[in-house]
């Protein structure tokens, strides 16, 4: 799955340390996140969209999505 | 103020806080003190001597007060890892320390039995780590814990083969430390492939 995570935060200028504790996982797993080595959980997608305001569409796509 | 305790702590995985690293150096010398003191007391009671059996047991308690007390100060800090590491450090030098002690004696038992204590203690400190870590930390856990489960199986097949092709026997102790260290293969492998 794609997701526009690294470019959102880097918009607010945030920090991977900083998006980890706004969204209460380790560094680590903002990082796998973001290399596409990771997938989170439905919930936390819902908790990314809630931080940045977006709706969850507009951060994760599915790597084969039908436009 | 709690949640920032909680992130902080969730950033920081299972390795313990730079505090700790005193306390669990005095856990080491208290149980190192107690080891030496129970494996002198053991030799003065099968002498019969015993004018140095007192000083020596007082020293074997002093060794277990400290190990006691570090491990007190660990929890108070809520350091689950260094609690983690104390109950691996625990269980690994108390694990053969009933081969001291005349064999059939109540102090024999008891020494049997005082692994239990550590182990206790490991087994808690873990489940208080996984309950904090992330999803993603509980998947490297995951498959951590399957590799081991996995190559440990494999290796006591295989050990079991060998025996029945003519090898020696082979003293099934070690299935333990092949079952923690492919664990920690598997943690490594898994870390390695989520950085």
């Amino acid at each position: 799955m794609k997701n526009r995570l690294r470019v959102l935060r880097a918009e607010r200028e945030w920090s991977q340390a900083e998006l980890a504790e706004r969204l209460r996982v380790s560094r680590q797993t903002i990082n796998a996140i973001e290399t596409g080595r990771y997938d989170p959980s439905l919930p936390l997608a819902f908790v990314i969209a809630r931080v940045f305001g977006k709706l969850i569409e507009e951060i994760f796509e599915p790597e084969n999505a039908v436009k | 103020m709690a949640n920032a305790e909680f992130v902080i702590c969730r950033s920081r995985g299972v390795r313990h806080q730079k505090e700790s690293e005193i306390d669990l150096i005095l856990l080491a010398i208290g149980v190192a003190l107690f080891l030496i003191a129970f494996a002198l007391f053991t030799r003065a009671s099968r002498r019969g001597d015993s004018s140095l059996s007192l000083p020596i047991a007082l020293a074997a308690l002093a060794g277990l007060a400290l190990a006691g007390w570090e491990t007190f100060r660990l929890w108070r800090r809520k350091d689950d890892a260094a609690l983690m590491q104390a109950g691996t450090l625990g269980f690994i030098s108390l694990i053969g320390i009933h081969e001291k002690a005349p064999k059939g004696s109540a102090l024999a038992f008891a020494a049997a039995l005082a692994p239990l204590v550590p182990a206790a203690l490991f087994a808690w400190s873990t489940v208080r780590l996984a309950r904090q870590a992330d999803e993603l930390q509980r998947r490297i856990a995951q498959e951590a814990l399957g590799f081991g489960f996995v190559v440990a199986l494999f290796a006591a097949l295989t050990g079991m083969a060998l025996e029945a092709a003519g090898l020696p026997r082979l003293d099934w102790a070690w299935m333990a430390a092949v079952l923690v260290a492919a664990c920690g293969v598997g943690f490594l492998l898994a870390n390695r492939r989520y950085r």
